[in-house]
């Protein structure tokens, strides 16, 4: 079972096309999994709008690849803007392999920036993520 | 005649023998040129912006513009010359990151990238005005430009520019590990060619790795 600070990868269908060989994939960190439900937050590769300081959101934290602080393999924004619930049994098969969490400093900035004005709250489509995430 | 200097013309040259598809995009060559002077200011080597002009879609090089629009197959052996004999001018690493970042990236994605630049920002209002050969000044290249650098070094490591392979479709930048690309079949890129059509993906550049069921993953 997942606990907080854990990281895992999730993938959702491409909405529109026909093709099963493409899904959208992206890690998450697990905030809190305490209520049954789980809150995720999202991590999204560097794209070029962070390059240029134009973040499309306000609360973030970047951070680089680093194995003694995440499992990264690229430079990764999180965003901190919203939290993703989803009420299911997310297996240990899905953690991130380099190392299977952010560590504590790391997660108390996520948290902090979190908590700074609030954030909103997303629900992942359970049926969706079971479709392509044949572990869960 | 050819004006461009022995640097520019290594510099192109470089581009021309390892990216033919870059150099021969006028845009592509120019943000090339430029990010590699950037580069080598921020990283405090010797850098020569000399000749940048300022124009609506960004700092341009005018004599290698010149040069390479009006000669261009004059322009072409000079700037191969140029590499084989002066290879000592180009930091390859360096080059290899900023041909990179041109591939990376769309026309318009690489002029926005030097358009929040103060070295070309600070002149915009002239040059929107429509006035011709605005010349920027290495002085307007400040810390807000050093950080778009560090920023873009941050995003494209030299590691990783190495064991990756961009694959471009229309307007967007697919980056794989070359392992990864090594196994894409027709299939692979018929759903890239759907994904791009359906208008869904992200800004570039897009990262995508196979699972070991031959799934693109897709960032």
């Amino acid at each position: 079972m997942i606990r907080e600070k854990d990281v895992v990868r999730l993938r959702v269908p491409f909405p529109d096309i026909s093709s099963d060989l493409a899904v959208q994939s992206h890690m998450y960190i697990c905030y809190d999994n305490t209520s049954g439900k789980k809150q995720l937050v999202k991590c999204q590769t560097f794209k070029l709008s962070n390059i240029l300081g134009k973040n499309a959101v306000s609360h973030y934290v970047r951070e680089v690849p680093d194995a003694f602080r995440n499992p990264f393999n690229r430079p990764t924004l999180i965003d901190c803007d919203k939290l993703f619930s989803v009420e299911v049994t997310i297996p240990v098969a899905l953690l991130t392999t380099s190392r299977r969490d952010v560590c504590g400093p790391l997660f108390a900035s996520v948290c902090d920036e979190l908590l700074a004005d609030g954030y909103s709250l997303h629900e992942i489509d359970v049926r969706e993520l079971k479709s392509i995430n044949h572990r869960l | 005649m050819i004006y461009s200097n022995e640097r520019k013309l290594a510099l192109s040259g470089w581009l021309r023998n390892t990216a033919y598809a870059e150099y021969c995009t006028s845009l592509k060559l120019q943000k090339f040129l430029f990010f590699y002077e950037a580069f080598s200011k921020v990283e405090g080597a010797d850098s020569d912006f000399s000749g940048l002009k300022g124009w609506k879609r960004g700092p341009v090089f005018s004599a290698v513009w010149g040069d390479y629009t009006k000669e261009p197959c004059l322009f072409a052996e000079k700037a191969v010359e140029a590499y084989f004999s002066h290879n000592q001018l180009v930091n390859i690493e360096r080059a290899a990151i900023c041909k990179f970042i041109v591939s990376a990236f769309n026309q318009r994605e690489l002029s926005d990238i030097t358009h929040a630049m103060d070295i070309w920002g600070r002149k915009k209002s002239r040059i929107e005005s429509g006035e011709h050969q605005v010349e920027l000044d290495e002085s307007d290249f400040t810390e807000n430009d050093e950080g778009i650098i560090i920023n873009l070094k941050s995003a494209f490591p030299i590691d990783f520019v190495r064991n990756s392979t961009i694959i471009n479709i229309d307007a967007k930048s697919f980056i794989f590990h070359n392992h990864d690309s090594e196994k894409l079949t027709e299939a692979h890129y018929d759903a890239l060619y759907q994904i791009v059509e359906s208008g869904t993906c992200s800004e570039n550049p897009i990262y995508v790795s196979l699972d070991d069921s031959g799934v693109m993953n897709i960032d």
